[in-house]
């Protein structure tokens, strides 16, 4: 019986671990490419480096980083990144922007819950790069406040111009 | 008159029908080339202003922004550059504008390039912006949803970087100020 208890409660949580990027990263992470996970204890170390409080707060909001890079020709099949948006329709991770310049596309997504961003997804596809960057978190709006005060101020100083990250979109640029 | 009856229903479900229609004829026009790698697509999702407008700070113009987006509801941009035949794509999408829906809130023409904006209201709120500028190497399509503040608008002009976004910048408060320019060098 506690066997079958064990199994249960390991098979939850491998389904919960593969549901964290909807199974896209699990399933190419071994091919020829660079596909790395920074956990929370390396993030939480990382940030005792970084000056700014700020800065650091946000850091340490963030639980995990998935990134997936393949260069040359990506091996993610269409079927995968159907299956990928039905899931992240499922899990209410919502498109945020798509832009699609030539070949390439470009898409991020936002799962918001409590006032807070959970999980940020960017996605890059064309016909030799796919990238895949997850971030998982507890991202506060009101810690994104201060980031954008705090570097809000410091362009102001310099004489340009504020533009928002966030409305500024890069049409021509990518 | 039973028969009319039973007609009744059939005769709303077909009106239902054109009225959607009228509607998704700028979407299909967005869709029909929303593939096109000759066009760049952009797509800013409500969720996107949602998430812009939640954000509170003592940062002046980002508070400006806020202000603009907070009652958006989406924005779509079809743009191409450097593409033949510009003005053919304009046209096209000039006879996709259903004249009954939209109303025209300005129009310039200066040499070879054509601006045009259109607005889509229900009493005294703007649901919907259509801008469409064509020129023989250059078009774009751009469409705001959503609570629309022309003043506000023209504010946003200044922070899209997108290739025609500038014309907002030519909308100034009140639909009912109408502008129409013709350069005196426009032959088109």
């Amino acid at each position: 019986m506690k066997t079958i208890a064990i199994s249960f409660c390991l098979a939850i949580t491998a389904l919960s671990i593969q549901a964290q990027d909807y199974g896209l990263y699990w399933k190419y992470k071994d091919y020829d490419g660079v596909a790395l996970t920074i956990p929370s204890a390396a993030i939480d170390i990382g940030s005792w480096f970084v000056d700014e409080k700020t800065d650091r707060v946000l850091l340490r909001r963030v639980n995990k980083v998935r990134v997936m890079v393949f260069e040359d020709a990506s091996p993610v099949k269409k079927k995968d990144l159907k299956k990928f948006d039905r899931r992240a329709k499922r899990k209410h991770l919502d498109d945020l922007v798509y832009v699609r310049d030539g070949k390439t596309h470009v898409r991020i997504m936002a799962k918001e819950k409590r006032k807070a961003i959970r999980k940020v997804v960017v996605l890059v596809q064309s016909p030799d790069a796919f990238v895949l960057v997850s971030v998982k978190g507890h991202l506060r709006l009101d810690d994104i406040n201060r980031i954008i005060e705090k570097y809000g101020n410091e362009k102001k100083k310099d004489g340009e111009p504020i533009v928002p990250p966030s409305v500024k979109i890069p049409v021509y640029r990518i | 008159m039973k028969k009319h009856l039973f007609l009744l229903p059939a005769f709303f479900l077909a009106a239902m029908f054109n009225l959607s229609a009228q509607n998704d004829a700028i979407t299909r026009f967005f869709e029909k080339y929303v593939d096109d790698e000759r066009f760049t697509v952009v797509y800013v999702s409500p969720k996107m202003f949602q998430l812009v407008s939640k954000i509170e700070t003592d940062d002046e113009e980002w508070n400006k922004v806020r202000e603009v987006v907070k009652d958006l509801g989406g924005l779509r941009v079809l743009a191409a550059d450097s593409i033949e035949d510009g003005l053919k794509y304009y046209k096209d999408a000039l006879s996709k504008v259903p004249a009954n829906e939209y109303e025209e809130l300005l129009t310039v023409r200066d040499g070879k390039e054509n601006v045009r904006i259109w607005v889509k209201d229900t009493g005294n709120i703007i649901e919907e912006l259509l801008l469409l500028v064509g020129s023989p190497d250059q078009f774009v399509l751009l469409s705001f949803t959503g609570k629309i503040d022309l003043d506000k608008i023209s504010e946003l002009s200044k922070t899209l970087d997108i290739d025609g976004a500038e014309h907002l910048g030519k909308l100034k408060s009140g639909k009912d100020e109408k502008v129409k320019i013709d350069s005196e060098d426009g032959k088109n």
